[in-house]
C-alpha cells in the first residue's frame, strides 16, 4: 500500500483551491458588464474587452458587415461584426422572445472614427453562444378578458345614452 | 346664488373632458388592432380594458353632467388643464398592465411624457415591449404634439362656439382659419400629410439600413410620429443610437426641424408664401440661436476634445442641439455621456437651446423663438429710447404672418411666460437637488423636463423619489399648457378645497 506523504497533501490542495477558484477567473475578471463600460468608457476605451449580453432588436445587416444589438442588465451596446461570422439561426429578442444570450470579445470604443462617433464595440474577435432563445409565453387571463367585456359594455351604454341625450338637444 | 354658479361651471368643464376622454379612447383601438395583426393576445385584451374604462369615463362624464350652456373661455382652459390630467390617469391603465411599469405612478409619468412630447421613459425592458405598447407610446406622442383638445375639436366640435378656450388652454393661439374647428382640422391634415409622407420616408431608409420590411415599416411610422411631434420616444432603449446610421439621423433632423415649425407657418407655406419662411421672426430667432447655441458646443467638446475627429464633433453636437433646440431629445450618446465626458461649457448650450424651444402654435416646447424673438426686439427699443432724443418715437417692427409693430401689451405677455418658465424650472432644479443630484444635472433635467424636451443626463429613472416624478409631471404638463390653463385649473381645484372647508 502507498504511503500518502505531505507531498501529496499539498498537491490535493493545490487542486482543490484551482478547481473552486476556476469560476471566478474565468468568468467574471474576462466578462465585463455593459453598464461597467459606458459608465467607465474613458477608461476602456480602445481596448479588448468580453461582454456578455442577450441579442436583442434586428441584425442590420449592411454589406459585409451587421450591427447587432446586445443587452445586459437593462443597458445595450451595439456591435459592429462580419456578417459572416454571425449564425444564420442566431435569435434576437423581442416581446415573446428571450433571444440568444452570446458572449462576444472586440474593441471597445468610447466614440467611434468609424461610425461618427458612436460608442461601440469594433473588431470582434469571438462569438460564443452560451444560452439558447426561447419563446415566453404570456397566456390571456380570464379575469382580464372579463373585465374588458364589462368595461366596453358601460362604455357603449353611456355612449348611447349621450347620443340619445344630444339628439333631444 | 353663487354656488349654483359655481356647480354649473364644475358641469361644464367635467361634460367637455368627458367629451375629449370618449374621443382619446378611440385611440386605444389603433394599438389593440395593431397587436391583434401581430398576434399579441394579451395585450388586445389589455387594450380592451384601457378603451372600454376611458369610454365609460368620457361618456359618463358626458351623460352625467349634461351641457346646457356655451362654454366661455374660462371654461375652456380649465377643461384643457383638466383633461390633461385626466387622461393621463387613465391613458395609464395599458401600459401599467402591460407589466412594464414598476408603479402605477410611473405608468402616468410616461403617459405624461408622451402626451406633453417630452420623451422621458420610466419603462422597464423596452427592448422586450409588445408592438401594441409601442403604437401607443408613439401615438400619445404624435397626438399630444398636435393637442388632445385640438383633436377632440376636430371629431366633435359643432361649432357651437367657445372653441378658442379650449384650443388656447392648450398652449396654441395662432388660428389657421377664423374658425377654431376649422384650424383644428387643418392642423390634423397637415400631421397626417406629412404622417404619410415620413413614414415612407423612414421605411425605405430602415429597409436600406438593414431593418426588414415589416420593421421597417413599423419603425418608420413610429420614428416619423416622434419626429414630427418633436417627442424624443423610440422603440428601442438605445434611442436613435440604436440605428447606427447617419442616413436615418438626417431624416429624424429633417422631421423633427419642420415639426417645430409654426403650424400657421406650415400653412403659409403650403399656401405658396415662401417668403415667410425666410423672415418670419420665428425662424429668424431660430436659426440665429441655433448657430450660437452650435458654436458654443463646438467650442466645448473641441476644448476637451471629446471626439476623435471634427465630422464626429459636428455630428454628435450639432445633431444634439437641433434635437434639444427642436425639443425633440432624440439621442445618439448615453446619457451618461452628458455628465462624464462633455463637460459643462457644451451642457450650458444644451439647457439654454432646452429653455428657448421651438416655435409657439407647433409641437415643440420651451418658452419658444416668438417670445425669444419678441423680447430681443423690446431690448433693442429700450437701447434705440435711450440714445435718441427724448421727442423721437421708437418703433420696432418685426414679421409675424405680416409686418408688427411691437407692443407692450406683447411684451408684457411674453415677459409673463418666460417668467413662469424660469419660475417652474427653478423649482424644479431645487426638487432635483433636494432629490440628492448634483447642480448642474438638476439644471440639464429641470429644463429638459420643463421645456418638454426630454433629453436626459442620467436623472430620470424609476429610482428617483415619487416626490420628484410628480414634480417633473406637473412640469411637463404646465411647460406643455404655457401655465394659463394649468393656473385656471389650480383655481377651480382650489375653490373646490375651499367651498369644501368653509
Amino acid at each position: 500500500m502507498t504511503k500518502i506523504n505531505h507531498w501529496h497533501l499539498i498537491l490535493l490542495l493545490i487542486l482543490f483551491i484551482s478547481t473552486a477558484m476556476t469560476p471566478c477567473f474565468s468568468d467574471a475578471t474576462d466578462v465585463i458588464a455593459i453598464g461597467t463600460l459606458v459608465d467607465g468608457a474613458k477608461a476602456f476605451d480602445g481596448k479588448t474587452v468580453v461582454i456578455e449580453g442577450e441579442v436583442v432588436g434586428d441584425v442590420m445587416k449592411r454589406g459585409l458587415y451587421s450591427w447587432i444589438c446586445l443587452l445586459d442588465e437593462g443597458i445595450a451596446i451595439g456591435v459592429w461584426t462580419n456578417s459572416a461570422e454571425i449564425p444564420s439561426d442566431l435569435t434576437a429578442g423581442g416581446y415573446g422572445i428571450r433571444g440568444d444570450y452570446v458572449r462576444v470579445s472586440g474593441e471597445f470604443h468610447r466614440a467611434c472614427p468609424e461610425h461618427g462617433g458612436d460608442l461601440d464595440i469594433h473588431h470582434m474577435d469571438s462569438f460564443e453562444r452560451t444560452a439558447p432563445a426561447m419563446h415566453i409565453a404570456y397566456p390571456i387571463r380570464k379575469e382580464r378578458v372579463i373585465v374588458a367585456a364589462l368595461f366596453c359594455m358601460m362604455g357603449l351604454l353611456f355612449s348611447l345614452l349621450w347620443k340619445r341625450n344630444s339628439a333631444k338637444g | 346664488m353663487g354656488k349654483n354658479i359655481f356647480l354649473r361651471d364644475c358641469s361644464i368643464v367635467l361634460h367637455y373632458t368627458g367629451k375629449i376622454i370618449a374621443g382619446l379612447s378611440m385611440l386605444c383601438l389603433i394599438p389593440a388592432l395593431t397587436s391583434l395583426i401581430a398576434g399579441e393576445f394579451t395585450v388586445v385584451v389589455d387594450f380592451l380594458i384601457g378603451f372600454g374604462a376611458m369610454l365609460m369615463l368620457g361618456a359618463g362624464l358626458a351623460v352625467f353632467f349634461p351641457n346646457v350652456e356655451k362654454p366661455n373661455l374660462m371654461h375652456g382652459m380649465v377643461t384643457a388643464g383638466i383633461s390633461w390630467l385626466v387622461a393621463m390617469i387613465v391613458a395609464a391603465l395599458p401600459y401599467w398592465l402591460s407589466g412594464h411599469y414598476l408603479s402605477y405612478l410611473d405608468a402616468m409619468f410616461d403617459v405624461m411624457s408622451g402626451l406633453t412630447t417630452t420623451g422621458l421613459v420610466l419603462m422597464q425592458n423596452l427592448d422586450h415591449a409588445a408592438i401594441g405598447i409601442n403604437m401607443w407610446r408613439h401615438i400619445l406622442t404624435f397626438v399630444g404634439g398636435q393637442g388632445i383638445i385640438v383633436l377632440a375639436l376636430a371629431l366633435f366640435s359643432d361649432g357651437a362656439g367657445g372653441g378658442f378656450g379650449f384650443y388656447a388652454g392648450e398652449g396654441k393661439d395662432e388660428r389657421l382659419f377664423p374658425s377654431v374647428m376649422h384650424t383644428a382640422k387643418s392642423i390634423w391634415k397637415i400631421s397626417l400629410i406629412y404622417l404619410v409622407v415620413g413614414s415612407i420616408a423612414f421605411w425605405l431608409a430602415g429597409m436600406a439600413i438593414g431593418l426588414s420590411p415589416s420593421r421597417a415599416f413599423l419603425h418608420g411610422i413610429w420614428m416619423h410620429m416622434t419626429t414630427w411631434s418633436t417627442g424624443g420616444f423610440a422603440p428601442m432603449s438605445q434611442n436613435i443610437l440604436y440605428y447606427h446610421s447617419g442616413l436615418y439621423e438626417a431624416l429624424t433632423f429633417v422631421f423633427f426641424t419642420i415639426g417645430s415649425f409654426n403650424f400657421a407657418l406650415h400653412a403659409s407655406v403650403l399656401r405658396g408664401n415662401r417668403r415667410e419662411l425666410m423672415k418670419n421672426i420665428e425662424t429668424v430667432s431660430f436659426t440665429i440661436t441655433l448657430m450660437l447655441t452650435v458654436f458654443v458646443i463646438a467650442w466645448g467638446l473641441g476644448r476637451l476634445q471629446v471626439y476623435p475627429d471634427l465630422f464626429s464633433m459636428m455630428r454628435k453636437g450639432f445633431y444634439h442641439i437641433a434635437s434639444t433646440h427642436t425639443t425633440t431629445g432624440l439621442m445618439t450618446i448615453y446619457p451618461q455621456q452628458f455628465a462624464n465626458e462633455w463637460g459643462d461649457l457644451a451642457m450650458s448650450a444644451i439647457i439654454i437651446a432646452m429653455m428657448i424651444g421651438g416655435s409657439a402654435c407647433s409641437t415643440a416646447g420651451g418658452f419658444k423663438g416668438l417670445r425669444f424673438g419678441i423680447l430681443f426686439k423690446a431690448l433693442l427699443q429700450e437701447i434705440n429710447r435711450m440714445v435718441k432724443p427724448r421727442s423721437s418715437i421708437v418703433l420696432q417692427k418685426y414679421s409675424y404672418f405680416g409686418r408688427q409693430s411691437l407692443s407692450d401689451q406683447q411684451i408684457r405677455n411674453a415677459s409673463l411666460i418666460v417668467l413662469m418658465y424660469v419660475v417652474v424650472f427653478s423649482v424644479a432644479v431645487v426638487g432635483s437637488c433636494a432629490a440628492g443630484f448634483p447642480l448642474l444635472q438638476s439644471m440639464f433635467e429641470a429644463a429638459s423636463v420643463t421645456g418638454n424636451v426630454g433629453l436626459s443626463i442620467g436623472v430620470t429613472t424609476a429610482a428617483i423619489p415619487s416626490g420628484l416624478k410628480i414634480l417633473y409631471i406637473f412640469n411637463m404638463w404646465a411647460g406643455r399648457l404655457e401655465f394659463m390653463a394649468v393656473l385656471a385649473s389650480m383655481g377651480l381645484i382650489g375653490s373646490i378645497f375651499a367651498r369644501k372647508h368653509r
